[in-house]
């Protein structure tokens, strides 16, 4: 446990020195930058203004000052104040997350469910629906989530108008675009599972099951599945990364809330100390991901508690 | 200038039933109360008070002016109910409507005047307003408030566009407490006089605005003398294309803002359209005079007869955009001078012999001319997805492929928002091109675009941000001034008349390509909505639903 | 048609005709198999790997498998016509009726779930289960009836916390749990230690005692010898030999069924070839560069290995160490075998290691023709590192599959700089009997016995003084193991080389070996030479293997009963 805090330290502070690091070398003077966005248009700041700018963020100061600074107070939980927003990094992130985590996490669950249905019903047998599936699984693992979306939009809320176009924070704004991103990631857990399956399909035990008289759906359910989850599983912390950044593209096509748009906004803007905690947030999200993963994991193949 | 309704009235395509009887019907209802409009809007500020134009369109509602103006170009009274000019031109006086009061019960009075300017004029970067210091500060001597309905401004010399500065957008009054509390608290919960109260942002959602009920304060050209008829606006940000037309297509919103270019035709068809195209400095390539190649005005001639620009921007825009070839000023400015729109035409032969005669003879193996073995290449460094849309960067490319066939070397250099404002690559002698646009009303832009340098007194020069041509001809800088003190109207308009002449004819240093323009579509029961005859802010007082 | 047994009076519990079944190949993969069964009868089906035995006995429950194509002329259980059962009735009758014991025991449970779940999984199939509660003490009293120790324990345990024989009978339990009239095993003792072997076999014999029908799938003659009242023989899908176990072993009439009891290894067949003549042998007449051992080591006439006091532990995932060879000794001479007898975990694989120098022990040492060898730093040994060589059981996962057997062979004739690499590639081929057109095949594309000879001809390229072989037959069927016990036998005799042969199968051990050593739990318990150890017994635990060694009954048939 102390080992798997002091990792997930590590996590964060590495995150938080590499954009430290990162925005330093980025183009252009800091305090100018700030004027230019704050304004929203080129300004010829005189040097009063970047003077006043650069002894308020302190910039003046030397890097290494500014790093300890900056590695202190986040060590106290100050994010600092947005460069844009004019509002605590911490508030934003706060007002923001929960539908990035609900959006993230329901697409984590309907890409599994889709993936697993097609598994359990159409690996190891011989037929068309079966073909159909792996074919399913190939093309949908390639398909761009953003594609998916714009035709989903398109057809099912302004064609069909079943769903809502604004994919306000509802229940069932949510539902297309979990989908969205739940589609290539089901195709992608799908064919690793369905790999797995095949090959458990095979093993002993399944046949020794059989001979005890458990039928066809039984033995998939009750035996083949659990052991063919695991690797897919394993990649489940890495999807969520995935979707999270999948996200961000996602929320803006159905205009929901969202750490997406903050992290566009926030990145445009080169709004260093909002850049710094979504980069945070993001490392938590992945670290607690892997956590979540972990506890699955031993959930799902007891041989790890022994061990 | 508003062109309400041009797709009904004006019988471009066959105007269809459902459009047709549905604005029938809004000309003959009557004002109702009630009702909640669900707007779709496009970019999300970061911050609910700022100088960038999408949050002009924001502000309007929550934010009022000391004036307006119509657009036929005249001043009316807003919070201000009267003005006088000295006769020496150089003290503005303003008399204050009485019994105003921002949303938070604060009087509205001369001293939230002052204190809202001194705020822009801050020297802290977080709370100066640039865009009202560009227009004014340079003029103004002091504010004097001798009584709380009265604002004296005593300016250094006269400066005629001193009332049009007033009515544009960034001069909204924030209340004097929010003032003091800082960006911190005006940025979530700004308090203003307007007919709006801000409720709730949702950030990255949408900006609840709600009526404003002891509202009193309307513009001179605002009909409903009271609190709104509608009960809000749920401002919402739909920054997908395809998600904002569907909101409207699906009637989940009433009224969108900037409709596809996809779907423009579709819209005319079926929708009432409300366009306004803001004046000012349209769209335009700004060519850089300091180096070569632009430092020869031949060239920068032969640039301008190389493309058919006309034809690109209605290929891109497919009608949803005008042209705007005339690149010293906007349509829609009253100053604009007609004449200059198709005054570079598209003639490839000319701009040949254009480039003969300015010595880029040679030719290299690419077929791009060359002059002493150096190519005529010209980078165009464009802000991609800020200062240029999708759709405007495909007319750069038409520009590019066209100029190319006369033997330039077009390069499309895109960068990023965060680098564009970083100031990259657009340091002089980096680029040869920076296409841009600066929104104002009219004319008065000349002195903020065009402004020489300043020499600060230890000696280092502060370049003129806004000036990314570098064309710094002192007898067109004095055609400004001179311009902007004269306020005999004939002689003035020649006046701003003979500086785009000079831009255009003689120096090219600008070329045309398309104002921005401020397009809503309105569903079939909403009506009473107008675009501002300053930058197409949307005005909601007047609003209200069929049935 | 002649059937089995049809003279007794009790009518047949289940009675077969004519079995076909396809898996679309050019041959049947079984081929009209017929024979019926009373109950309280054990009947043995013997052959090979590929004989068709198992596919004949996954038939029997329906469980042929994929794109089988079944075809049967008559199948009745209890007199009742199961010939064209659907999935579902087929489901009625497997566990509750006709239970299965399948083989690869040790990987038929299901890893990820308790063992009490999977004996309890045919009563809650069959809607049996009853109360939670009475599931539990149903499941207990199963694996306490198979003789699982602290059975409440390992009902709530994985597979993988219990030994092989727990597992073992953990499924002979699961496969009892409803009673069954019929109880099929496929290959139930395979991969098991002797004496675990020979608990299971007894807890199979109570089995059949209780009335209870027995088949039972193996390619273990001995353990079949024990069992059975009537015995099939199979070889490619049909049966060649059928009838009462004592006749079949006694006076085999099949060539087959002969060849099969001569090529078992056993204290009788000492010192004669298992294998007919007719199989691939030695070639030594194409070795004219090759020397007898003797010769290289001239002089020397001391043991060319000696082990003295070895120690060696390891540190187990529970930080705990446990040491795993204790104060182990010996000696081998020139052409001399040693055998190393011993159940898992007994320590004798790691014994081998460190004679190969890929262990360092704890303690004592290993000399090499009176030199130093195990304390040896690796650089120093490197040059001599040719002296020893090895084989494994499994051969296949020492080769790279992607390689044909040529460069497999050509990488170790490169590494000792003997004779021409081609050349001498070919001649290693002729010397274990592999035909040189195999030369461009891959490791898969041979068989099990083909690639074993692959693996020696590869150890014994570096022109060795001795060779480990670390249960080198325990994957082969037994006439291919023949075969191979045969090159080792040619090895020793016709080129010195000295083995140390370590193996599970006492049979084979005692077959091969000049002396033995018997390890248990890291000690040598015993040892001494092949027939005082293995036929005068003088350790308890040594008695102990010894008795359970299922032995082909021949000499003495059983009566029938």
């Amino acid at each position: 446990m102390a080992r798997r805090l002091g990792g997930a330290v590590f996590v964060l502070w590495a995150t938080a020195t590499f954009t430290f690091v990162v925005q330093l070398f980025m183009p252009g003077d800091r305090a100018t930058m700030i004027i230019n966005t704050q304004a929203g248009n080129l300004q010829s700041p005189s040097a009063e203004q970047l003077a006043a700018l650069n002894a308020r963020y302190g910039f003046d100061d030397s890097y290494l000052a500014q790093y300890v600074r900056y590695i202190g107070d986040l060590a106290q939980g100050d994010l600092g104040i947005s460069y844009n927003q004019h509002q605590p990094v911490t508030e934003i992130i706060a007002a923001q997350i929960g539908p990035t985590i609900v959006l993230t996490l329901s697409a984590l669950v309907l890409a599994w469910l889709i993936s697993l249905v097609v598994t359990v019903l159409a690996t190891g047998r011989d037929n068309a629906w079966s073909r159909a599936a792996t074919g399913f699984q190939i093309v949908t693992a390639a398909l761009p989530p953003y594609w998916i979306g714009t035709i989903f939009l398109v057809v099912l809320s302004v064609q069909l108008g079943i769903f809502p176009v604004e994919g306000s924070n509802t229940l069932v704004g949510t539902i297309l675009p979990a989908f969205t991103l739940a589609i290539p990631l089901s195709g992608f857990l799908g064919q690793i599972t369905q790999d797995e399956f095949a090959r458990v399909l095979d093993q002993p035990f399944v046949t020794s099951s059989r001979t005890r008289g458990i039928g066809d759906l039984g033995v998939r359910l009750k035996h083949v599945l659990r052991h063919a989850v695991l690797p897919a599983v394993t990649l489940s912390g890495w999807a969520l990364g995935a979707l999270f950044s999948g996200a961000v593209l996602i929320e803006v096509v159905f205009s929901r809330q969202g750490i997406g748009g903050v992290l566009v906004q926030a990145t445009n803007g080169r709004d260093i100390p909002l850049v710094t905690g979504v980069m945070l947030a993001s490392a938590a999200m992945y670290i607690v991901a892997n956590l979540l993963v972990d506890i699955a994991y031993r959930f799902i193949d007891p041989r790890l508690k022994s061990a | 200038m508003a062109l309400a309704g041009c797709g009904g009235s004006d019988g471009s395509g066959g105007a269809s039933g459902p459009k047709a009887a549905a604005i029938a019907a809004k000309e003959a209802s009557q004002p109702r109360r009630g009702g909640t409009i669900e707007y779709g809007h496009y970019q999300e500020p970061p911050c609910l008070v700022t100088t960038w134009v999408q949050t002009g369109y924001l502000t309007r509602q929550y934010l009022e002016q000391l004036i307006t103006v119509d657009d036929k170009g005249k001043f009316l009274p807003w919070l201000a109910d009267a003005w006088e000019i000295s006769d020496d031109k150089k003290t503005y006086t303003f008399q204050l409507k009485r019994d105003v009061t921002f949303s938070n019960g604060e009087p509205f009075d001369s001293a939230a005047v002052k204190a809202n300017f001194d705020n822009w004029f801050s020297t802290d970067p977080t709370r100066r307003n640039g865009y009202v210091a560009f227009h004014v500060e340079d003029h103004i001597d002091r504010i004097e408030t001798p009584d709380d309905h009265t604002v004296v401004f005593r300016l250094k010399h006269p400066h005629h566009p001193f009332l049009s500065a007033l009515s544009q957008y960034a001069f909204g009054f924030l209340a004097p407490s929010v003032i003091k509390k800082g960006p911190e608290e005006w940025c979530v919960r700004p308090v203003g006089t307007g007919p709006f109260v801000v409720e709730k942002w949702n950030r990255g959602s949408n900006v609840v605005l709600k009526r404003n009920p002891s509202y009193s304060s309307p513009p001179g050209d605002v009909e409903n003398k009271g609190p709104a008829y509608v009960e809000g606006i749920n401002w919402k940000f739909l920054k997908d294309n395809t998600a904002r037309w569907g909101s409207l297509k699906s009637a989940e919103s009433d009224v969108i803002y900037d409709v596809p270019g996809v779907n423009w035709a579709e819209a005319n068809q079926r929708y009432e359209i409300l366009q306004h195209v803001t004046g000012g400095r349209p769209s335009q390539l700004a060519l850089a005079v300091d180096h070569e190649p632009f430092n020869d005005v031949r060239v920068r001639k032969a640039f301008q007869y190389a493309s058919d620009r006309r034809k690109a921007v209605e290929t891109v825009f497919q009608g949803a955009v005008p042209y705007n070839g005339n690149g010293a000023l906007s349509t829609s400015s009253p100053e604009h001078v007609e004449e200059l729109e198709d005054y570079y035409g598209h003639d490839p032969d000319k701009a040949n012999q254009l480039l003969d005669e300015a010595g880029w003879t040679e030719r290299n193996g690419d077929g791009t001319r060359t002059k002493r073995g150096k190519p005529l290449t010209v980078r165009i460094v464009y802000g991609a997805g800020s200062i240029i849309s999708g759709d405007g960067a495909q007319f750069l490319q038409v520009v590019q492929d066209q100029a190319n066939q006369v033997g330039f070397d077009v390069q499309l250099k895109p960068i990023t928002t965060a680098e564009f404002f970083a100031g990259k690559g657009r340091q002089p002698g980096e680029y040869e091109i920076q296409p841009g646009y600066w929104v104002a009303r009219s004319a008065e832009i000349f002195q903020v675009v065009w402004k020489p340098d300043a020499k600060v007194p230890d000696g280092t020069v502060i370049p003129n941000a806004n000036n990314p041509s570098r064309f710094q001809e002192p007898e067109v800088w004095k055609l400004v001034r001179q311009a902007d003190r004269t306020y005999d109207d004939a002689k003035r308009t020649a006046l701003y008349q003979e500086v785009q002449r000079a831009l255009v004819e003689k120096h090219a240093v600008t070329v045309g390509a398309y104002p921005l323009t401020v397009t809503l579509a309105l569903g079939d029961n909403l009506t009473g909505i107008r675009l501002n005859a300053s930058i197409g802010e949307p005005i909601f007082n007047d609003a209200y639903f069929v049935k | 048609m002649s059937t089995l047994a049809v003279d007794r009076d009790e009518a047949p519990l289940i009675r077969l005709a004519g079995l076909r079944v396809s898996f679309g190949g050019p041959a049947d993969a079984v081929c009209d198999v017929s024979f019926a069964l009373q109950p309280g009868r054990a009947l043995a089906i013997v052959g090979e790997s590929g004989s068709g035995k198992s596919v004949t006995a996954r038939t029997l429950v329906g469980l042929t498998g994929g794109r089988a194509r079944v075809g049967v002329d008559r199948y009745e259980y209890r007199g009742r016509d199961v010939s064209a059962l659907h999935d579902r009735e087929w489901r009625r009758l497997r566990g509750k009726e006709i239970g299965f014991v399948t083989q690869d025991a040790l990987v038929s449970l299901d890893q990820l779930r308790p063992v009490g779940k999977e004996v309890g999984e045919g009563p809650r199939l069959h809607g049996e289960a009853g109360s939670r509660a009475q599931l539990r003490a149903r499941v207990v009293s199963l694996l306490r009836d198979v003789g699982v120790p602290e059975p409440e324990l390992k009902a709530r345990q994985l597979p993988h916390e219990l030994s092989g024989g727990q597992r073992q009978r953990a499924l002979i339990a699961a496969a009892l749990a409803l009673d069954p009239a019929l109880l099929i095993a496929d290959e139930p003792t395979t991969a098991l230690d002797v004496t675990i072997q020979a608990q299971v076999l007894e807890l199979l014999e109570a089995t059949r005692e209780r009335g209870k029908a027995l088949i039972i799938i193996s390619h273990d003659l001995a353990v079949v010898s024990r069992m059975a009242d009537d015995v099939l023989v199979m070889r490619y899908g049909e049966v060649v030999e059928r009838g009462p176990a004592d006749a079949v072993f006694g006076d085999p009439q099949h060539a087959y069924t002969r060849k099969l009891l001569d090529a078992v290894p056993s204290a009788h067949s000492r010192g004669a070839r298992l294998s007919p003549s007719s199989a691939p042998r030695l070639a030594t007449a194409s070795s004219d560069d090759r020397t007898h051992v003797a010769e290289r080591v001239g002089g020397f006439d001391g043991p060319l290995l000696r082990a003295t006091g070895l120690f060696k532990s390891f540190r187990g995932p529970d930080r705990v160490s446990r040491t795993v060879v204790q104060d182990v000794s010996f000696e081998l001479g020139v052409g001399e075998t040693l055998g190393i007898v011993g159940e898992s975990g007994s320590g004798k694989s790691t014994t081998a290691r460190l004679v190969l120098a890929l262990e360092r022990p704890d303690a004592g040492t290993v000399e090499l023709a009176g030199k130093p060898w195990s304390q040896l730093a690796e650089r120093e040994r490197r040059s001599r590192r040719q002296d020893v060589s090895v084989i494994y059981q499994d051969p296949l996962s020492s080769f790279d599959p992607r390689w044909p057997i040529e460069r497999i062979v050509r990488d170790s004739v490169d590494k000792s700089h003997i004779g021409d690499g081609r050349a001498r590639v070919g001649e290693l081929l002729d010397l274990v009997g592999l035909e040189r057109s195999l030369r461009h095949r891959r490791p898969l594309e041979l068989s099990g016995g083909q690639r074993q000879r692959v693996a020696i001809a590869r150890a014994i390229a570096v022109d060795p003084a001795v060779l480990v072989c670390d249960e080198p037959v325990s994957a082969l069927d037994v006439s291919i193991q023949a075969q191979v016990l045969d090159l080792l036998a040619d090895l020793r005799d016709e080129l010195g080389v000295s083995l140390l042969f370590i193996s599970h199968d006492l049979g084979v051990v005692h077959h091969l070996s000049d002396r033995v050593l018997v390890m248990k739990d890291g000690i040598v318990v015993e040892q001494g030479l092949a027939d005082d150890v293995f036929l005068r017994p003088q350790h308890p635990y040594t008695q102990h293997l010894v008795a359970a060694v299922p032995r082909l009954e021949v000499e003495a048939p059983r009566v029938a009963a």
